[in-house]
């Protein structure tokens, strides 16, 4: 456990080393955020309710879907294609006396935990700025059942970003599959826009990924759309995704390490 | 100029982003359509009037990383000495910076966009005049001239500073902005985008003219605008140059 927190206070110190550019990229959030609150403000002028939801639930929806996001969506596992790819390095790990999956996690963790602090900050002040009231949930069981599906959500994105990083066992292209997996799944996950809005048959496709359940379903859970049964059937489905997701995780890497050659100092 | 070798080389990688690029663009163009279905309109304007704006967006935003892909590795050239190098060589700097990489991926991900553009110009072909027209592609080229100036103040001042990766993606990020009219914002949003941080002149002003709805006067405020840019970004270029210290070994 003292070296799990002693990598994390090493991430920590790293995170913090080029604070201007840190400062920037935890930032760059609100322009998004300003984007998105004046165009749903404007669609709202002429409609009370679109896509069965209010002006108050969509914007709730918006604020919540960026501050999620910069924790469930945010990872470090992207590095790990490139540890692979450069000469010798991921091997020093195998001589570590740390678990390297639980070595990323830790990172991961830290990356999610100081992303969350600063999205909370800065949502926040745009919230008092914008005057802007959000809607909570009325259950206790809904906002339990909501940080429960952000958890599952956040060890779904852990194993898909190391299950896309597998591939620098094989290539060194990896970097363009990250670029193109990412957005997939920002836009399928209801990043920027709930999925509710897409056509009826996209949307039945989506709902068959495991995207929707990194953020869609559990925002939808915060925001009382979904009634209990419903909340825990879809917590159940991201449970047998996880599974599902660190099993092929887990056999990809095992076939990936018999063909690991270790070149480079 | 340089191509980016490595895309070219790389087919699996290339095909990759590619898709992605035009991932993004395709899932953009079904939220605007789904909205506008839904809702008519979008601060005044019909769903193929709001695609114009999009699509306007995505020429300027693409062209502009097309040409200036340069400027995304002026740290590394500098880092490295390749700006040192540059330096003593018989060519002009700000040009090789700026243009020294020509991204062709863009230029694939352009196609689809320009047979969306006139697909969209053809809809509406009853509102565009042939003079809207010529100022629409005139306006396109000042929104090229405002992006290089926003450049060129970049790498200035990533020539100071010695970083570059903050700055660029904040021009980003504000480009994205452009992606909806800036009527949807609010005055002094929209005060801002226009005058401090042109993004509505670069993306919002050639579409209104092509649509008929922007008067002369800002039509000539555009010009102006890109030209105090432009000059503005050459002073700042020439006070970085006065002031860079080689960082490299």
């Amino acid at each position: 456990m003292i070296k799990y927190l002693a990598i994390a206070r090493i991430t920590f110190a790293n995170l913090l080393q080029y604070r201007w550019d840190f400062l920037i990229s935890q930032s760059r959030i609100i322009l998004l955020l300003i984007t998105l609150y004046f165009l749903w403000t404007q669609v709202f002028k002429a409609k009370a309710t679109l896509f069965n939801f209010s002006q108050a639930q969509i914007i709730t929806y918006v604020f919540l879907a960026s501050i999620v996001r910069q924790f469930v969506l945010i990872s470090a596992t992207d590095q790990i294609a490139q540890e692979l790819q450069s000469g010798g390095k991921f091997f020093s790990y195998l001589l570590r006396p740390v678990g390297y999956f639980r070595f990323w996690f830790t990172v991961d963790l830290v990356y999610k935990i100081t992303s969350l602090i600063f999205i909370i900050l800065i949502t926040s002040v745009m919230l008092n700025i914008l005057n802007i009231t959000l809607t909570w949930p009325t259950e206790v069981f809904s906002t339990l059942l909501f940080l429960v599906s952000i958890f599952i959500a956040s060890l779904i994105y852990f194993y898909i970003g190391i299950l896309v990083s597998t591939t620098g066992f094989w290539t060194s292209q990896v970097w363009g599959l990250q670029f193109l997996v990412v957005l997939i799944l920002e836009f399928c996950a209801g990043s920027y826009f709930p999925i509710d809005v897409l056509p009826a048959n996209l949307q039945s496709i989506i709902k068959l990924t495991p995207f929707p359940y990194l953020l869609y379903y559990p925002i939808s859970i915060f925001l009382g759309k979904l009634s209990l049964v419903e909340s825990i059937k879809v917590i159940t489905i991201a449970v047998l995704w996880l599974a599902a997701i660190f099993i092929i995780t887990k056999f990809i890497w095992n076939k990936g390490l018999k063909v690991y050659e270790a070149w480079g100092g | 100029m340089r191509f980016r070798e490595y895309y070219i080389e790389s087919r699996l990688h290339s095909t990759f982003l590619i898709s992605g690029k035009l991932v993004r663009f395709s899932f953009f163009l079904i939220f605007i359509i789904a909205l506008l279905t839904k809702t008519e309109n979008l601060a005044g304007f019909g769903l193929y009037q709001t695609i114009l704006f999009f699509m306007t967006f995505n020429l300027i935003d693409i062209t502009s990383q097309f040409l200036f892909r340069g400027a995304y590795s002026i740290q590394w050239n500098i880092n490295k000495g390749q700006f040192d190098l540059s330096l003593t060589q018989p060519i002009n700097v700000l040009f090789r910076m700026a243009f020294d990489i020509i991204d062709l991926l863009d230029l694939a991900t352009l196609l689809p966009v320009l047979a969306v553009l006139g697909f969209v110009i053809a809809r509406l072909s009853s509102q565009v005049t042939f003079s809207g027209f010529l100022l629409y592609l005139l306006l396109c080229l000042n929104a090229l001239l405002i992006a290089m100036a926003i450049h060129i103040f970049i790498i200035s001042f990533s020539i100071l500073t010695q970083e570059i990766s903050s700055e660029i993606w904040i021009y980003r990020d504000l480009m994205n902005m452009g992606r909806f009219p800036i009527d949807i914002y609010s005055k002094s949003v929209q005060m801002v985008l226009t005058f401090l941080l042109p993004i509505a002149v670069m993306v919002t002003f050639p579409t209104k003219v092509l649509l008929g709805v922007l008067s002369w006067q800002w039509i000539m405020l555009s010009f102006f605008i890109g030209a105090i840019f432009i000059f503005l970004s050459l002073k700042f270029w020439k006070f970085a140059l006065k002031n860079y210290s080689s960082v490299s070994s």
